[in-house]
């Protein structure tokens, strides 16, 4: 199995000493083109055993899929048995993620004792958040911006989207004029924090995930008023300018602290 | 006794108000533990978080089940200690 290949993933991945190093192996059965088994099955490696150094990964997915964060699977588990997606439960929390070739994934994976994950769930989210927003902005995303926790607390949240990650927004998370277009979550261990967030390249097809998950169509409509992608404010090819910013910015935020 | 808390600096910068949600036990009561074991796993602003015991011991009760939410400083269990 070609690892590159299965995952999807962008030959950008690395570590904070040298670019190419993919980390945790993700190699496993067939996954039939469903890149987000693999990026899951890179998350459940890499905490698996001490994190030794920093290593992050991008994620791009040929197909759609849904992924239920960690505290949604008794709830929605049940629904997602009978979805037409692929469904998967990811090990950090937050709400249902609709990946697909709209959506650029990232997993961080670093030692306990590392300067960027002390500090708490909040502090490791900034660091993160910043460097996404850095990235679109290189992107040509100019008015992306991460929200602290401040800003966060003075916008009104929609209870009926409380089960969808972008359908709310936490602490150092990216909005453009206000909607959302980056998601974070993470893990922390005794092993190793892990880091992982989602970026929107083109507006998803919500309905997709809302029929899936058996929720109202009323509330695809919703999610779509309350986020962005990077292909709406950017000029030319955003996908291509952030698979080139992304790295960039990742690598310098793990390289400096 | 002692009281198993969710660690304070898990807690840093998160609004006043915020619960986070006892994802799972992964030990029963009456088990023996050790300091520094994963007794829980919690989620916390997106978070999953371990609970880990603050000393060698034995889990002899439950305050806050699976499923529950708590708040901040909220004595999660409490251990027998060893000895």
């Amino acid at each position: 199995v070609n690892l590159t290949a299965a995952a999807g993933a962008l030959p950008t991945d690395g570590d904070a000493r040298r670019a190419g190093c993919a980390g945790p192996s993700a190699e496993g059965p067939d996954d039939n083109g469903d890149d987000a088994a693999v990026e899951q099955r890179w998350n459940e490696a890499a905490l698996a055993q001490p994190v030794e150094r920093a290593a992050w990964r991008l994620w791009t997915y040929r197909e759609a899929a849904i992924v239920l964060g960690r505290s949604q699977r008794a709830s929605l588990g049940t629904l997602a048995a009978v979805s037409p997606l692929p469904v998967h439960t990811r090990s950090a929390g937050g709400g249902a993620v609709l990946v697909g070739p709209w959506l650029i994934g990232l997993s961080a994976a670093l030692p306990t004792a590392h300067p960027l994950a002390q500090g708490g769930p909040v502090a490791s989210y900034r660091w993160l958040g910043e460097a996404l927003v850095h990235a679109l902005n290189d992107a040509g995303v100019t008015a992306a911006q991460a929200l602290a926790p401040d800003a966060v607390r003075g916008v009104p949240a929609e209870p009926a989207l409380a089960w969808a990650c972008f359908g709310g927004l936490s602490p150092w998370e990216a909005v453009v004029d206000g909607r959302k277009i980056t998601g974070l979550a993470q893990v922390r261990r005794r092993t190793g924090v892990l880091l992982v967030a989602g970026v929107l390249l083109e507006v998803p097809p919500w309905w997709q995930l809302c029929a899936a998950l058996g929720r109202p169509a009323h509330e695809a409509r919703l999610l779509g008023a309350r986020t962005t992608a990077a292909s709406e404010h950017a000029r030319g090819d955003a996908t291509a300018a952030l698979r080139q910013a992304l790295p960039v910015r990742l690598g310098a935020a793990l390289l400096t602290d | 006794m002692t009281d198993v808390v969710l660690d304070p600096a898990a807690w840093q910068d998160v609004d006043a108000g915020t619960e986070a949600l006892l994802d799972k036990w992964l030990v029963a009561p009456g088990t023996r533990v050790h300091a520094g074991q994963p007794l829980a796993t919690v989620v916390l602003v997106k978070s999953t978080l371990e609970v880990a015991a603050p000393a060698d011991g034995t889990l002899a009760a439950i305050h806050v089940e699976a499923g529950q939410t708590f708040g901040r400083g909220q004595v999660l269990a409490r251990l027998e200690p060893a000895g």
